[in-house]
C-alpha cells in the first residue's frame, strides 16, 4: 500500500481534485477541443453552412496542394513569422538586459517599452497606417531627412510585409522584454560577479552567461511568438487587406476570406488543419532543438 | 604570488559606513583569514579587494601595484563564492575553462590547464557533467579549480565551506590548507567561524563594526586578545568574564577584587592601572582545573554537565552571566553539587574599563 | 489496481461525463432560444455609417405606422460583420426575419436556396423599380433580394484644381482621349518627380481596382461576363484595351504613382486631402469630400468614343425562407419601398432610390450631388454580374489589374490567367 504513488491512486481518493478540475475541463472541452475536432472533421467536407454538406474525403487537401495562392500565403506567413519572432526576441532581450540594471527612471522606461503591448491592436494599426503614409507620414519624413528617398511602405508588394513586421515587432517586444526581465531575476548576481572576475567582457557575459541561462525562457517566448505570428490577422485586415498583390495575405487571412467571404468552410477548415499541423511541427522541432541544446 | 596592501580603505553605502579606514598588509604566500560576526564588513572588504565594488576611499595594491581603479577581471585574483557561483548551463570542463577562454588562450593549452586543475581537486572523471549532477563538496571543488586555472596572485574565498555539512567541512578545511601549501599563493579567506580561522590561518584579521580589532597569528590572538571583543570571539567555549575592581597596582603585581573569586593578586605590571579602576577579568574555560591546585581558587555550582569523553564542559552561570569550565577527561561531577576550581594567576586576563587588555604576556 | 476501476470513476469516465454534459448544455441552449420571439419582427440592419440617420428614421416611421409589428432591429457596422452573423444564424436556425445587406452576400444565401422569392411575396410592382439595381438581386430566375437604394459611379473631380489647370469644369471629358488630357493636365509633379497631385488616382484598394477596370471595360464596349453569366468575357480585346489604357495613364502619362493612396481611405484619402484631382466617385464620396473642404463635382464617366457608362451598387433586403415572421418582414419592405420613405431615405443618405418615381422626385432632384448620381446611375448597364462567386471574381480581377500595373505580368497574360481562374470557379458552381 505505501508504495502506491499518488498519481496511480484510485479515483475516489482524489475525487476532490477531479471535482475542482471538472469545470475547467468542461470549459476547455467546449471552447477548444470540440471546435478543434469539428474543424478537422469539416476539412473532409464541402460544408458551406448554407447547403447540405457532402463528404469529400481528401479533396480539399489535394486542392490546397495545387492552390498557388495558398502556397503564397504559406510563404508570406513564414516570412512574417520569422521576421517578427527573431527581432522581437533580440530586441526584448536587449531591452531587458539594459533595464535590469539599477538606474534612475528605469520603471519609466519599462513602462514606455511595454505600452505598445497594452494598446488596442486596431488603434495601433490605424496609427501605423498614418506613420507609413508615403507622402506626409513621419516615417518617410524621417527617411527624407536622413537623405534616403521616401518609400511606398504599405503600397508596395515588396515592402508591405516588412512594414507589417516592423509594427508587429514594435508591439510585441515589450512582451518579450517583460518575460526576459522575469527570467533575468532568476540569474543570481554571484554568477555575473564570477564572470566579471573571470575576465569576461560585457559582451561575453551577455553571450556566454545571460543568453544560455535564459534558454528556457527564450524557447517559451519563441513558441508563443511563432504561434501568435502564424495566426496574424487583425493588423493585416486593417492595414493592407492582404494586398498589395496578395503580398501580405497570410494563412489566417485567407482562411477568413475563404470561409466568410466565399462561404467555403470545408476548404477553409482544411487550411486551418494544415496551419495547426505546421504550428505543431514548429513546436516539436523547437522542443527538439532545445533538448539538444541542454543535453 | 603577490602581497596585498590596503591603506585607509573605507566603504560607505549612503550614510552607512561599512568599512572605516582599514589598513592592512598581507604577505606573499600568507593565508589570511577575515573573521567576525555577520555585518562586520569582512565580505565587503573581500569584494573591494576583488574589485566587485569600488572603494569609497583609500588604496588597494596587489604585488606592489595600485589596482584601486582596475576592473574585477583585470586584477590578479580569483574568487571562490559561498554559493560556488558555477555556470549551471556549462559542463564542469567549461566552468573551469571559462576564465582561460576569456583570455583567448589556445585550445590545447586550455585543455592541459583544466586537466591539471581537475586533477588537483580530484574531479578528472566528472568533467563532462553539469554542476547540477554534483554534490555540494564537488561543486566547491569545481569552483576552486576554476580559481586555480587563473594562476592568481591572490585567492579570495568568501565563506566557501558554509554550505557544507560538518564532516565535509572538516575534510575540506584540511584540503584547502594542503592546497595552500601546494600552490604557495596568497589566500584571503572570509568566515564567521572562528574554528576555521584558528585551524587554517597564518594570520587572522578580526573585524567588528567595519573596523579591524586585531591582526595576528591564531595563538597570539588566543593568548593575547587585544580587547574584550577579540577575547570573546576567539576560543570555544568562549572566555568567561568577571567584573572586578582594582584594589592596588604596585610594581609587578596587581590586586583585584572580583565577583565569585574575591580578592586575587595577579602577576603582571600594573603601570596602566590604579586603585579603584573597574576592570573585567577573563578566564578561559580550559584554564580552569578541578580542585585547589592553582593560585586562584573558588567554587562553582554546575547547572549542567556535558560529557564529551575527551573532555567535560561544565556550565555554571550566575545571575544571567554565563560561566563555563572545561576539564580534561571525564571527572565525576554532578549538576547542583558545588565543586572547587582553581586557575593560574598568570592565565587570568585583565581588561581595563575601555576593554583593552592590560595583562599582556610576553612569552607566547 | 483492479480494485480502483470498480470503486470509483476513472479519468476516462470523467472526461466522457464532461463531454456528455457539454453536449447537453448546448442542446438545452438551442431549445431555450426557440421560445418567446413569436410576436417580434427581427431586423438585422446594415444601415450604418453615412446611412445610419436615414435608417433610424425609416425604422422610426415604420414603428409609428405599424406598432403592432413589434420591430426589433440590430445594427451592424460593416457588411462582413453582418455576413458572419447571418451565415452562423442560418446554420443555427436563429436567422432574423429580415435583413438588409450589400447585394453580393445575398446572392450567396439565395444560391443555396435559403431565401424567400420576393418577386412573389411582395405586392409592390416590380416594374416601378430601377431595373439596373434590381438585376443585382436576381438569380436562378427569381428576385430573391430587393434593393433599398444603390450607389452609382461617376468621375469625382476637384473643381478648384480643374479651374487652376485652365480646364472648363462645366465641360467635362466626353471621350477617353479628353479624359486623358484632363488627367495629364491636372497632374502636378515637383522637379524631382515627387508627385504633388495625381491627375487621376486610379484605385486605393482591391474593390476600386476592380471597379475602375470594369468601368473602362464597359467604356470599351465590353462586359465582365457573357449573357448567361456562365463564362468570363473581360479578357477579350475590350478588356485588354481598357487595362492598357489605364496602365498607359499610370506608367506612360504618370498621372499617378504606383500604389498611390493604397490603403484605408476615408478623410485621409488622396482626393479628400487635395492630393488627387480626379477619382472614381460614388454617392458615399460626397459627404467626406465636402467635410474635407473639397470643391467636389461629379461628371459622368466617358466611354472610349463618346457616350457614358457607370456602375450601380445596391443594398438589398432579403427574407430567409424559414423566417418566423415573413408577413411582418414583407410589410417592412413594402413600407420601405413606398414613395415617401424612398424619397426621405434618399435625401437623408444621398443615395439613389430604387423606386423610379422617387429618383425623379423634386426633393431628390433638388440635391445637386444626389441628382448627379441619379443621372450617372442611368448610364449603368441593365444587367448585372449577379453570381454567388462575385466577391471572389472581384479579388481575382483586382489582382490581375495590379499585376499588370506593377509589371508582374503583361496585360494580356494577367487578364487571361484571371479569366481562367474565374471560369474554374463558375464551373464549380
Amino acid at each position: 500500500m505505501p508504495s502506491r504513488s499518488a498519481t496511480a491512486g484510485p479515483f475516489n481518493r482524489s475525487w476532490g481534485a477531479y471535482a475542482f478540475l471538472a469545470p475547467a475541463l468542461l470549459i476547455l472541452f467546449l471552447s477548444l477541443l470540440l471546435p478543434a475536432i469539428a474543424t478537422i472533421g469539416m476539412s473532409f467536407t464541402d460544408i458551406s453552412f448554407l447547403r447540405p454538406a457532402n463528404w469529400v474525403g481528401l479533396d480539399n487537401y489535394f486542392r490546397l496542394m495545387a492552390d498557388g495562392r495558398f502556397q503564397q500565403a504559406i510563404g508570406n506567413t513564414m516570412y512574417y513569422t520569422l521576421g517578427v519572432t527573431f527581432p522581437t526576441m533580440a530586441l526584448g532581450l536587449l531591452a531587458a538586459v539594459a533595464l535590469n540594471r539599477k538606474f534612475p527612471f528605469r520603471i519609466v522606461f519599462r513602462t514606455i517599452f511595454y505600452l505598445p503591448v497594452l494598446t488596442s491592436l486596431i488603434a495601433a494599426a490605424v496609427v501605423w497606417v498614418y506613420l507609413y503614409e508615403p507622402y506626409s507620414g513621419p516615417v518617410n519624413g524621417l527617411f527624407v531627412s536622413l537623405g534616403l528617398g521616401p518609400q511606398p511602405w504599405l503600397s508596395s508588394p515588396n515592402l508591405a510585409m516588412m512594414a507589417l513586421i516592423i509594427m508587429a515587432v514594435w508591439r510585441d517586444f515589450g512582451t518579450a522584454m517583460i518575460i526576459y526581465l522575469a527570467g533575468l531575476q532568476d540569474i543570481p548576481e554571484e554568477i555575473y560577479e564570477a564572470a566579471r572576475l573571470d575576465g569576461a567582457s560585457k559582451f561575453s557575459i551577455l553571450w556566454r552567461i545571460t543568453v544560455p541561462m535564459l534558454g528556457s525562457v527564450t524557447f517559451y517566448l519563441m513558441i508563443i511568438l511563432i504561434v501568435q505570428s502564424f495566426q496574424v490577422f487583425g493588423a493585416i485586415y486593417v492595414m493592407t487587406g492582404g494586398g498589395p498583390l496578395g503580398s501580405t495575405e497570410t494563412i489566417v487571412f485567407q482562411m477568413y476570406q475563404t470561409a466568410f467571404g466565399y462561404t467555403e468552410f470545408g476548404y477553409s477548415a482544411a487550411m486551418s488543419t494544415v496551419l495547426f499541423f505546421v504550428i505543431l511541427l514548429f513546436s516539436l522541432v523547437g522542443t527538439k532543438i532545445m533538448r539538444r541544446g541542454e543535453g | 604570488m603577490a602581497e596585498l596592501e590596503l591603506s585607509g580603505v573605507s566603504k560607505t553605502y549612503g550614510a552607512f559606513n561599512a568599512l572605516k579606514d582599514v589598513s592592512l598588509e598581507i604577505a606573499d604566500g600568507e593565508f589570511a583569514v577575515f573573521v567576525g560576526p555577520s555585518g562586520c564588513g569582512k565580505s565587503t572588504l573581500l569584494r573591494l579587494i576583488a574589485g566587485l565594488d569600488p572603494v569609497s576611499e583609500g588604496q588597494i595594491a596587489i604585488g606592489g601595484k595600485d589596482v584601486t581603479s582596475r576592473q574585477a577581471g583585470q586584477r590578479p585574483i580569483a574568487m571562490v563564492f559561498q554559493n560556488y557561483a558555477l555556470y549551471p548551463h556549462m559542463s564542469v570542463y567549461d566552468n573551469i575553462a571559462f576564465p582561460l577562454q576569456m583570455e583567448r588562450r589556445p585550445k590545447d593549452e586550455i585543455r592541459a590547464e583544466v586537466a591539471k586543475a581537475a586533477q588537483i581537486v580530484q574531479l578528472s572523471t566528472r568533467l563532462q557533467d553539469k554542476p547540477s549532477k554534483l554534490s555540494g563538496g564537488q561543486r566547491q571543488r569545481v569552483a576552486i579549480a576554476r580559481a586555480i586555472v587563473r594562476k592568481p596572485g591572490i585567492f579570495l574565498m568568501d565563506e566557501p565551506l558554509s554550505n557544507l555539512d560538518a564532516a565535509l567541512r572538516m575534510e575540506m578545511r584540511s584540503e584547502l590548507t594542503q592546497l595552500h601549501r601546494r600552490l604557495g599563493s596568497t589566500m584571503v579567506y572570509v568566515t564567521h567561524d572562528q574554528l576555521e580561522a584558528m585551524t587554517m590561518a597564518d594570520r587572522i584579521v578580526v573585524l567588528n563594526g567595519g573596523k579591524v580589532e586585531q591582526v595576528g597569528p591564531p595563538m597570539e590572538l588566543y593568548h593575547n586578545p587585544a580587547n574584550l571583543f577579540v577575547a570573546g570571539f576567539i576560543g570555544s567555549p568562549p572566555m568567561n568574564f568577571l567584573a572586578g575592581t582594582v584594589r592596588s597596582a604596585e610594581g609587578a603585581t596587581v590586586s583585584v577584587e572580583a565577583a565569585r573569586i574575591g580578592v586575587v593578586t595577579l602577576p603582571f605590571s600594573g603601570e596602566h592601572l590604579s586603585a579603584g579602576d573597574s576592570v573585567t577579568l577573563g578566564i578561559r574555560p580550559e584554564a580552569l582545573e578541578l580542585g585547589a591546585g592553582r593560585q586562584v581558587q573558588f567554587s562553582v555550582v554546575p547547572e549542567a554537565v556535558e560529557r564529551l569523553g575527551l573532555h567535560t564542559i561544565v556550565h555554571a552561570g550566575e545571575e544571567g552571566r554565563p560561566f563555563t569550565a572545561l576539564f580534561n577527561g571525564d571527572p565525576k561531577l554532578r549538576a547542583g553539587e558545588a565543586i572547587n576550581v582553581s586557575v593560574d594567576g598568570a592565565s587570568v586576563k585583565v581588561f581595563d574599563a575601555d576593554g583593552i587588555l592590560r595583562s599582556r604576556r610576553a612569552e607566547v | 489496481m483492479e480494485k480502483q476501476n470498480k470503486t470509483g470513476l476513472n479519468r476516462r469516465q470523467l472526461l466522457l461525463g464532461v463531454a456528455a454534459g457539454s453536449l447537453t448544455l448546448g442542446l438545452g441552449g438551442s431549445i431555450g432560444r426557440a421560445f418567446g420571439q413569436d410576436q417580434q419582427l427581427v431586423f438585422w440592419s446594415q444601415f450604418a455609417g453615412s446611412k445610419r440617420v436615414a435608417g433610424e428614421a425609416l425604422e422610426a416611421a415604420f414603428k409609428e405606422a405599424h406598432p403592432e409589428r413589434n420591430l426589433v432591429s440590430t445594427l451592424y457596422a460593416e457588411p462582413p460583420q453582418l455576413n458572419e452573423k447571418i451565415l452562423t444564424s442560418i446554420n443555427g436556425n436563429t436567422a432574423p426575419d429580415l435583413f438588409v445587406q450589400h447585394w453580393d452576400y445575398n446572392l450567396t444565401y439565395a444560391a443555396a436556396d435559403r431565401m424567400l422569392d420576393l418577386g412573389e411575396a411582395l405586392s409592390v410592382s416590380i416594374d416601378d423599380l430601377d431595373p439596373s439595381l434590381l438585376a443585382y438581386g436576381h438569380i436562378n430566375g427569381a428576385q430573391y433580394s430587393v434593393p433599398m437604394y444603390g450607389t452609382s459611379r461617376g468621375i469625382g473631380f476637384n473643381r478648384a484644381h480643374v479651374v487652376e489647370a485652365g480646364l472648363d469644369p462645366e465641360n467635362p471629358p466626353k471621350t477617353w482621349a479628353e479624359f486623358r488630357d484632363w488627367a495629364i493636365a491636372l497632374t502636378k509633379r515637383q522637379e524631382s518627380g515627387f508627385l504633388e497631385r495625381a491627375g487621376f488616382s486610379l484605385f486605393h484598394n482591391d474593390l476600386e481596382a476592380w471597379e475602375v477596370f470594369t468601368l473602362f471595360l464597359q467604356g470599351a464596349g465590353g462586359k465582365l461576363l457573357n449573357d448567361d453569366l456562365s463564362a468570363p468575357s473581360f479578357a477579350g480585346p475590350e478588356g485588354v484595351k481598357a487595362l492598357t489604357f489605364l496602365k498607359g495613364l499610370l506608367i506612360d502619362d504618370r498621372v499617378s504613382d504606383l500604389g498611390f493612396g493604397l490603403g484605408p481611405g476615408g478623410l485621409a484619402s488622396p482626393f479628400n486631402t487635395a492630393r488627387a484631382a480626379m477619382i472614381i466617385a460614388g454617392n458615399y464620396s460626397t459627404n467626406n469630400a465636402l467635410r474635407a473642404g473639397i470643391e467636389f463635382a461629379v461628371a459622368p464617366i466617358p466611354m472610349e468614343n463618346g457616350g457614358f457608362t457607370s456602375l450601380v451598387d445596391p443594398f438589398c433586403y432579403a427574407i430567409p425562407r424559414d423566417a418566423k415572421n415573413i408577413e411582418g418582414a414583407v410589410a417592412f419592405v413594402e413600407f420601405a419601398l413606398s414613395p415617401e420613405q424612398q424619397v426621405a431615405f434618399a435625401v437623408e443618405s444621398k443615395n439613389v432610390p430604387v423606386l423610379k418615381s422617387a429618383q425623379q422626385d423634386p426633393a431628390v432632384q433638388a440635391d445637386p450631388y444626389l441628382s448627379k448620381f441619379v443621372e450617372t446611375a442611368s448610364y449603368a448597364p441593365q444587367e448585372a454580374p449577379a453570381i454567388p462567386a462575385f466577391s471572389r471574381m472581384v479579388t481575382i480581377i483586382a489582382r490581375a489589374v495590379q499585376e499588370a500595373m506593377f509589371g508582374r505580368a503583361s496585360v494580356e497574360d494577367a487578364l487571361s490567367a484571371a479569366a481562367a481562374e474565374v471560369q474554374t470557379i463558375l464551373d464549380r458552381g
